[in-house]
């Protein structure tokens, strides 16, 4: 049996969704969660600088998009076919986008960058938000599915709650204009394979990975 | 016989890795190339407002990245094996990356935004070329193939090389200095498959 071992700060970030899939598919894996404080000593030995890093038998993987398909194909959470694979992968590259967007006003806020919180918000969020919010509401409105494209639960519904999930608990008043958004991460969280793990980790942003 | 139609502007810009998968595969498509005049009225129209689009048979995919491992997975061209594949889509969000720390700086160079260019390329393109381009020679020496990863040409190398390109053409001061991404788009040129297209073409 592979051991994988994924390694990440102790927050959902960019590693949340992976963590969802091993969870789905019921396969185990390590949950290496580490301090900035501990990355400091560790990147230096990890093979790009950067994580997420998904570790297994004597292969490594980084880019968290590339770890999620590479196991999301394994597990039929990519797609049901080369269409609708296409479709998963343009959903997560628009989301890829979206977070470029806030990431500067993400980072002023969770105080690790310098910024204008209030003025990266009006600028980059809030904009962007009216872009790319309507998107996935389209998505879930032609799907009839109750999740991004037809055939049902995808890792591009992970890698976008995850997202929504953050806007949600950083930028309420944005995401209660779409309520149809709001019931999709609901939907996302009864997941049965999923509510368990939901129900038990934490939304909010863990500001300990600063010790 | 499936029918695709790669819709662009008249440029290489985002298109130019899926129209070179096409090529090197042999496979034909539509290559409609749209005015910026024609854009206004055609973007409502659009799925994201966005383009490239692929339209296959009729249905339309976005997303230049996901256009292009779609065709190339047909044709070889995506990495043999789960885990070559993970590495070329790796290699292509490194590039995202990459692409998206630079644009400040090119998008103010191409005269398309306002801001101090010099400032921007020193700040911006320098650093983030010596990240990212020492990342991908990396790659090209450990791989073996002269190419992205060991199993030879993918959809990465399409897209990484034209990404390099373009940076060459504006600031060649800066790209020179990385003698073997230079080789390596020369490789890429000289392939049987492409070398006319890339000899004919406008870049």
């Amino acid at each position: 049996m592979v051991h994988y071992k994924l390694t990440y700060f102790d927050n959902r970030g960019l590693a949340e969704a992976i963590r969802l899939i091993f969870k789905y598919a019921n396969v185990d894996f390590e949950d290496r969660r580490i301090t900035f404080a501990e990355w400091a000593k560790i990147k230096p030995t990890t093979p790009t600088g950067k994580v997420p890093l998904l570790e297994f038998d004597e292969n490594y993987l980084v880019e968290s998009a590339a770890i999620c398909r590479y196991l999301a194909r394994k597990h039929g959470l990519a797609g049901k076919d080369d269409l609708e694979e296409a479709k998963v992968d343009a959903i997560v590259d628009q989301n890829k986008d979206f977070f470029a967007q806030a990431l500067p006003w993400l980072t002023a806020k969770f105080g690790f960058e310098k910024g204008d919180e209030a003025e990266l918000k009006k600028t980059k969020l809030i904009p962007q938000s009216e872009i790319y919010l309507p998107l996935y509401q389209k998505y879930l409105k032609e799907s009839g599915s109750g999740f991004l494209v037809k055939s049902g639960l995808t890792f591009a519904d992970f890698v976008v709650s995850e997202f929504l999930i953050t806007l949600r608990v950083e930028a309420p008043e944005v995401l209660e204009k779409y309520p149809d958004l709001q019931q999709y991460i609901d939907r996302v969280k009864a997941v049965p394979q999923l509510k368990e793990y939901y129900a038990t980790r934490s939304d909010a942003f863990n500001k300990r990975i600063f010790n | 016989m499936v029918h695709y139609k790669l819709i662009y502007f008249d440029i290489r810009g985002m298109a130019e890795a899926i129209r070179l998968v096409f090529k090197y595969a042999k496979v034909d498509f539509e290559d409609n190339r749209l005015t910026f005049e024609q854009w206004p009225t055609i973007k409502p129209t659009t799925p994201s407002g966005k383009l490239p689009i692929l339209e296959v048979d009729g249905t339309q995919l976005i997303e230049s990245a996901a256009i292009a491992r779609f065709i190339a997975r047909k044709h070889g061209l995506a990495g043999k094996g789960d885990l070559e594949e993970a590495k070329v889509d790796a290699i292509v969000d490194q590039n995202k990356d990459f692409m998206a720390q630079v644009y400040p700086w090119l998008l103010v160079k191409f005269g398309r935004e306002k801001g101090d260019e010099a400032e921007l390329k020193k700040t911006k393109l320098i650093p983030n070329a010596e990240i990212y381009l020492s990342i991908f020679q990396k790659y090209i020496k450990e791989s073996g193939s002269g190419f992205l990863v060991k199993s030879g040409v993918t959809f990465a190398d399409f897209i990484i090389s034209e990404f390099v390109i373009t940076l060459r053409q504006n600031a060649p001061d800066v790209i020179d200095k990385y003698p073997e991404m230079l080789q390596y788009i020369d490789r890429l040129k000289a392939l049987p498959q492409l070398k006319d297209h890339y000899a004919s073409r406008k870049e």
